[in-house]
């Protein structure tokens, strides 16, 4: 099967190397991610589709249907992405609706037929890879302490329970262990990063008490570093230390990383390429080193 | 008398037809609002929202700003016995907010970052640099490489109501501080 990447707005925008780590992981995986060219914001979730739910599903259709023209399922590698894609195409799978949306297509793109997969590249990788053969690829076995992050929306369009049980390990939990690291357990594991529903842009205040409650709980739990998989959750973790720092005066700063970066800095792909030194919060040359 | 709230039974024609059944299901058991991680931080009763906007009381609902500080976790989905998607009624209402013409200046902005670019994030001033760095394009295949991809976005945003939404909205100015506090 082929994959195309459906970018986003915070990866190639503002985490470019989350894209490239991304892409040299499934070149590494024999299988080259294709471009979807001509793509938009998804749009998010939180914002826009609050703003506008009709604009929203439009606008969502338009990025399905780049997908089914080229015949390649949609991957994205965040988590936003993946609940607006995932619900717009569930809404589209409606006849009325799709002729509906379809109607304001006309004459731009489409028609959408309603064909498109939405995938995410955590769900990709744990499902249609080999485990043991994605562990042979890791050249670099670690025994880091991992607070792992898997973000509210990664669970609803993978059909997995919002929230963590007890001693349950989820897909990114699995994806992370294979590289030798462990995926800690701590406090309130499932609880929100803070940014999401447009509460990171309208209310900073309030988005970062979340993060602080979950940055506390992974320190508390002895974690090295912390590993997402949606470029939002990552921003939050990532420019969010940098904040509360300004403020408060935190613990030892957590480097965060998606897990694209993860894996591709276990396979022992090119450092250089993660584009580790674009983070606010700095990654120690030491974590994960060749 | 006049500081009387009166319902208005013609509130919940405003409602798209999905939200309107899901807050009409709300049995107000308040669970939404007992595991809300917002609610630990500020002021959020989810289910007092449902329930205003089940009564048909928009001054209750619309203009507050408790409407926005879910961060639609998802956490009170799995908690509802009546299986409601709450953050997705919080969203319709939100749609009526912005009609309404609360919407806050930070979450214009964002609006008008997707009708000028199709994105929501600017291209910072390094970006070309930082990507060719990594070895990809300059700009990434989107809408930040392929204009007539942008205009079809926009061309939408037009025909869905959209750009004519945020000019309307614009006029409005942002003068809802003082009924939020």
């Amino acid at each position: 099967m082929s994959y195309g990447f459906f970018l986003g707005c915070l990866i190639p925008l503002r985490y470019p190397g989350i894209e490239s780590a991304t892409r040299l992981l499934f070149e590494r995986l024999d299988h080259p991610l294709k471009d979807l060219k001509g793509a938009s914001c998804c749009p998010a979730p939180g914002v826009v589709r609050s703003f506008d739910t009709i604009t929203w599903q439009a606008l969502g259709a338009r990025n399905l249907v780049l997908a089914e023209q080229q015949g390649v399922e949609m991957m994205t590698a965040c988590n936003g992405c993946y609940l607006s894609l995932s619900q717009a195409n569930q809404q589209l799978q409606d006849n009325a609706q799709r002729e509906v949306v379809n109607g304001q297509l006309k004459g731009l793109v489409g028609p959408y037929g309603g064909t498109t997969k939405v995938r995410h590249v955590v769900e990709v990788l744990h499902r249609e890879f080999d485990h043991d053969r994605l562990r042979e690829l890791m050249v670099l076995q670690n025994n880091l302490k991992v607070a792992v992050h898997d973000g509210c929306h990664f669970h609803g369009p993978a059909g997995l329970p919002h929230e963590h049980f007890a001693g349950q390990h989820s897909p990114l939990d699995e994806l992370v262990e294979l590289t030798g690291a462990v995926s800690l357990e701590y406090a309130d594991k499932g609880l929100c990063c803070g940014a999401g529903g447009g509460v990171r842009a309208r209310e900073p205040e309030l988005s970062l008490n979340f993060t602080r409650t979950k940055l506390a709980a992974m320190s508390i739990a002895g974690a090295t570093c912390i590993v997402n998989g949606c470029p939002f959750c990552h921003l939050q973790y990532d420019r969010g230390q940098q904040e509360l720092n300004l403020s408060a005066g935190t613990d030892a700063p957590l480097p965060v990383l998606h897990i694209s970066q993860f894996l591709a800095l276990a396979m022992g792909l090119p450092r250089e390429l993660m584009g580790l030194e674009l983070h606010d919060t700095p990654v120690p040359q030491e974590l994960l080193e060749c | 008398m006049k500081n009387i709230l009166v319902p208005q039974a013609a509130f919940a024609q405003r409602l798209a037809p999905e939200t309107r059944r899901g807050i009409n299901k709300c049995i107000q058991c308040g669970h939404c609002t007992a595991c809300c991680p917002s609610g630990k931080f500020v002021p959020m009763v989810v289910h007092r929202l449902l329930r205003a906007a089940q009564v048909g009381f928009p001054q209750l609902v619309l203009p507050q700003a408790e409407l926005w500080h879910c961060t639609t976790c998802f956490r009170c989905v799995e908690r509802c016995p009546r299986g409601l998607a709450i953050p997705e009624l919080l969203i319709g209402l939100r749609n009526l907010a912005v009609r309404d013409g609360y919407l806050h200046p930070a979450h214009h902005k964002v609006a008008d970052k997707l009708l000028s670019t199709g994105h929501l994030v600017p291209a910072g001033p390094e970006l070309k640099k930082n990507r060719q760095a990594l070895g990809l394009e300059p700009l990434p295949p989107t809408t930040a490489t392929f204009d007539k991809a942008l205009s079809e976005v926009r061309e939408l945003c037009d025909r869905c109501g959209f750009t004519q939404l945020l000019k309307v909205v614009e006029q409005d100015n942002w003068e809802h501080e003082e009924s939020e506090k």
